[in-house]
């Protein structure tokens, strides 16, 4: 469905997408690597559970949040990659319990 | 307008003295300068606590807790109020010191609402408590409201008995000739035989109008409230001896407080945060709770709160006029307190008794007996 414009990138970094690992050039998105890996749900509504991803892809309407290194809430569509990125779709509904091996 | 008794101030304290004394018959007016549940009792942190009251204060607060749990029923409405029992968490030793200290105290007293646990229990209750942590203390009747809710509630069960509310109405000038007090407002002027003082962060100036002076101060309490967070902590959770306080809601988010002041200035109705004593609250939390360094901070605000010099309010009559009664200066526990205040003031409006000994909450308490 999305293909990168960028043909030839000078440096690429490795990221995990929900445990696939996937290669991609250095500054690039985080919902960028993820759509372009056919994985485009950031995060489930909170409320219906249902799939979400970018709307804007600007930074304005916080539709993309998604989970970087544990972190919840990150912005798909403004972070970008690092090596060695985690990155998850984020489950977080109302009725989510936490798993006690968090810590 | 005239009225049998007028009240100053549409916070808790003025909604629920006019509900008592609505529902009694009395003809009331209330006078709100912005609008109901503007200030402290709209924006507080919700906490309905009897854990940890100071001793004076705990047959009001403890009568006040057994009101708040059919208060939906008693008003007809929805105040949020969920039971959900409080603990405050022990660092350490010398906070189980501190907890059997008071133990004693309140056991002498008579009071059996608070109880010490061990590292067990508090771990079987919050399981994602930090493991240093070695116990608390708790109270099972005590939970969290949702403030603009409860407030509304009593003003409009307050209205559905008579009781009048006019907001944008600042009392300026308040005068008693003969047996009339009269109010002055830039709207319009009102006349009652009897007038309570409920107005929160100014009411030392009410205080003044009536006669009485009080040595009254403000201050900003700040909240933070997080987006979603799966669900960690079923009890509402504070500190024996850190600045620690919290509720996550059925909806997942965290409500944060503590305690830290931001900038108040009543003058003009705003507050300013003090970011940097909010890092501190937040990073309290973390040490309390690990899985709170995922929380995502989604709104800070804070609220103009009165504070006395000994943390007390003021409930009772005037000292230096007839007909007039005072409610104010809850220093930052007083949403617990509205209900049974409400029914202690209309109580001494309408027969000059209460079967609570107010001393503790005299007005001239800070009245200087020597030059
Ligand atoms: C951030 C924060 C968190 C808190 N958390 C808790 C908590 O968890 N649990 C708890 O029990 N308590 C808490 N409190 C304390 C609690 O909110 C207050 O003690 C309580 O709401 C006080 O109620 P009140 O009616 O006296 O004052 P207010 O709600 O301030 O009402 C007084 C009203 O009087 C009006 N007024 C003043 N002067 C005049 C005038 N001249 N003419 C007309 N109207 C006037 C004001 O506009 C105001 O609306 C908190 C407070 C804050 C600010
Ligand atoms: S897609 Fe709108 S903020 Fe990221």
């Amino acid at each position: 469905m999305f293909m990168s414009l960028r043909r030839t990138p000078e440096n690429t970094v490795t990221v995990t997408v929900n445990g696939q690992q996937i290669t991609a050039p250095e500054g690039q998105t985080v919902w960028v690597t993820m759509a372009l890996a056919g994985q485009i749900t950031t995060r489930k509504s909170a409320l219906s559970a249902e799939d979400r991803s970018a709307y804007c892809a600007m930074g304005v309407c916080f539709e993309c949040l998604v989970q970087v290194d544990g972190l919840p809430n990150q912005q798909a569509c403004l972070r970008r990659i690092s090596d060695g990125m985690i990155i998850e779709t984020q489950q977080i509904t109302e009725t989510t319990e936490a798993p006690l091996d968090d810590f | 307008m005239n009225a049998d008794i007028l009240i100053i101030g549409g916070g808790i304290q003025g909604c629920a003295t006019a509900f008592h004394l609505a529902r009694q018959g009395a003809s009331v007016i209330v006078l709100e300068k912005d609008y109901v549940a503007r200030h402290a009792s709209g924006v507080n942190a919700g906490g309905v606590r009897l854990l940890g009251r100071d001793m004076a204060e705990v047959p009001l607060s403890k009568a006040s807790m057994e009101m708040w749990q059919t208060l939906d029923e008693t008003l007809g409405e929805d105040t949020g109020f969920r039971r959900k029992t409080l603990i405050n968490i022990a660092a350490d030793e010398t906070d189980i010191e501190t907890l059997k200290a008071r133990e004693i105290r309140m056991r002498a007293a008579g009071y059996a609402h608070e109880r010490i646990i061990d590292r067990d229990e508090l771990r079987a209750a919050l399981p994602h408590v930090h493991p240093s942590c070695v116990g608390g203390v708790t109270s099972e009747l005590d939970g969290h409201a949702i403030p603009y809710k409860a407030t509304s509630a009593f003003r409009r069960a307050a209205e559905r008995h008579g009781a009048q509310v006019v907001e944008g109405a600042e009392l300026t000038s308040l005068r008693q000739v003969g047996s009339t007090w009269i109010a002055r407002t830039p709207t319009g002027t009102f006349e009652a035989a009897r007038v309570v003082n409920c107005a929160g962060a100014w009411a030392d100036r009410v205080a003044m109008m009536i006669g009485d002076h009080v040595p009254l101060s403000h201050a900003a309490p700040m909240l933070m409230i997080t987006a979603r967070l799966p669900h960690f902590a079923g009890p509402v959770v504070g500190a024996v001896s850190r600045q620690l306080s919290f509720k996550q809601f059925e909806n997942g988010t965290v409500l944060i407080g503590g305690g830290a002041k931001g900038f108040a200035d009543r003058d003009h109705n705003t507050t300013r945060l003090d970011y940097a004593k909010l890092a501190v609250a937040s990073k309290t939390a973390i040490d309390f709770f690990p899985i709170m360094k995922t929380a995502s901070i989604n709104r800070m605000w804070a609220g103009l709160e009165a504070y006395m010099p000994d943390n007390l309010p003021v409930i009772g009559p005037a000292v230096n006029a007839s007909d007039a009664y005072h409610a104010f200066g809850f220093s930052a526990h007083g949403f617990q307190m509205g209900p049974i205040v409400g029914q202690v003031m209309a109580d001494l409006v309408l027969t000059g008794a209460t079967p609570y000994d107010l001393n503790a909450f005299r007005i001239d308490r800070y009245d200087r007996k020597t030059l």
